[in-house]
């Protein structure tokens, strides 16, 4: 599961809550994300646990607060009924709500491992891949193949920016020439060596910044595809 | 050795942290996690609780491009803080005389 899913399910599971807790609730859950970082993404997803028991802590603790007018003013009877609602602490407005208790608390308790999603998991995977090797291999060989194209398109274009530049610098040194026969004729022939040492430059730089912007690109692609798959992997153990 | 953790001394932390320094969510969390070993899906109820009760308020901010959602505590947050302070001493105070010093009731 990804952030994204996880969200999603969220919003389904809160489906009984009203418009404005649901809202802010995946406002907060979205906000936290993005402050781990997408770095950390996994672990929060771990951490968070099923979208399910997020939204039943989530249910238990906005019920108590819809009944917290009427609760808060009464005195409770008994004073200390248990191991985490201790005599000083539990006034009225702080007797711990019975599913609030339930949760779990305690300093040593193992945070519960995510659950396994499907019972077949890792063996029926291997198998699938195998099975559709020629597939999903001549897929990413055909999409490899373009990346490289784009990349070597780029990257000649780079080289062709410069070449400009460069003809448009020595041509500079025959306009120097030319000028001496023909002032005119030199003159244009500096004209325009300038404007080719121009273009070529802004060329060379342009297509070196696409290609920076390809590379960035192809790196999180790969980026989000191994965490996407680690994470199912690791569903899946 | 687990020591449960009540709801009541959930608040007061987040209650405590958010006093000393206006502070967004994830903060927030964080924090707590450097005292007690919760899941971090525990933290949104209790803020959420502690707004709705008008101990917290919340303010917008944007950050590097994105919103942050801050948490500030009210006149009403810092009063019931005080009493949470009261009570943890009390409380603590009672736990220490059994536990350290025997048991001496009258």
């Amino acid at each position: 599961m990804n952030k994204q899913e996880f969200l999603k399910a969220l919003a389904d599971e809160l489906c009984d809550f009203s418009a404005e807790e649901r809202t802010q609730a995946l406002q907060f859950y979205s906000e936290y994300f993005e402050e781990a970082g997408a770095e950390n993404e996994d672990a929060v997803l771990q951490e968070l646990g099923s979208p399910k028991k997020v939204a039943q802590i989530l249910r238990a603790n906005c019920r108590d607060v819809h009944a917290a007018p009427e609760a808060a003013p009464k005195p409770k009877p008994q004073a200390a009924p248990g191991p985490d609602a201790p005599a000083g602490f539990s006034g009225p407005k702080y007797e711990a709500p019975p599913e609030y208790a339930h949760t779990p608390y305690d300093y040593s308790q193992p945070l519960p491992r995510q659950q396994r999603t499907g019972t077949a998991g890792l063996p029926l995977t291997i198998i699938l891949l195998v099975v559709t090797f020629p597939i999903w291999f001549s897929l990413a060989a055909a999409l490899l193949s373009i990346v490289l194209a784009v990349f070597i398109t780029l990257f000649a274009l780079v080289i062709a920016g410069l070449a400009v530049a460069g003809a448009g610098l020595i041509c500079i040194f025959s306009s120097i020439r030319l000028f001496f026969l023909s002032a005119s004729t030199g003159t244009l022939m500096l004209g325009l060596s300038l404007c080719s040492i121009g273009a070529g430059v802004l060329m060379a730089i342009g297509f070196c910044w696409c290609l920076s912007k390809a590379c960035l690109f192809i790196f999180n692609a790969c980026r989000s595809l191994w965490q996407y798959v680690s994470l199912k992997v690791r569903n899946l153990l | 050795m687990a020591f449960n953790m009540g709801a009541a001394l959930m608040d007061a932390l987040v209650l405590s942290i958010v006093s000393a320094e206006s502070t967004y969510g994830y903060k927030i969390t964080q924090d707590v996690r450097k005292v007690m070993n919760v899941s971090e899906s525990t933290l949104y109820p209790v803020l959420r609780r502690l707004q709705k009760e008008d101990f917290l308020q919340t303010y917008d901010r944007e950050f590097a491009g994105r919103n942050r959602r801050y948490y500030r505590i009210t006149e009403k947050g810092l009063a019931q803080l005080e009493v949470c302070r009261g009570e943890w001493t009390e409380y603590k105070e009672q736990i220490e005389s059994v536990l350290f010093g025997g048991m001496t009731h009258e």
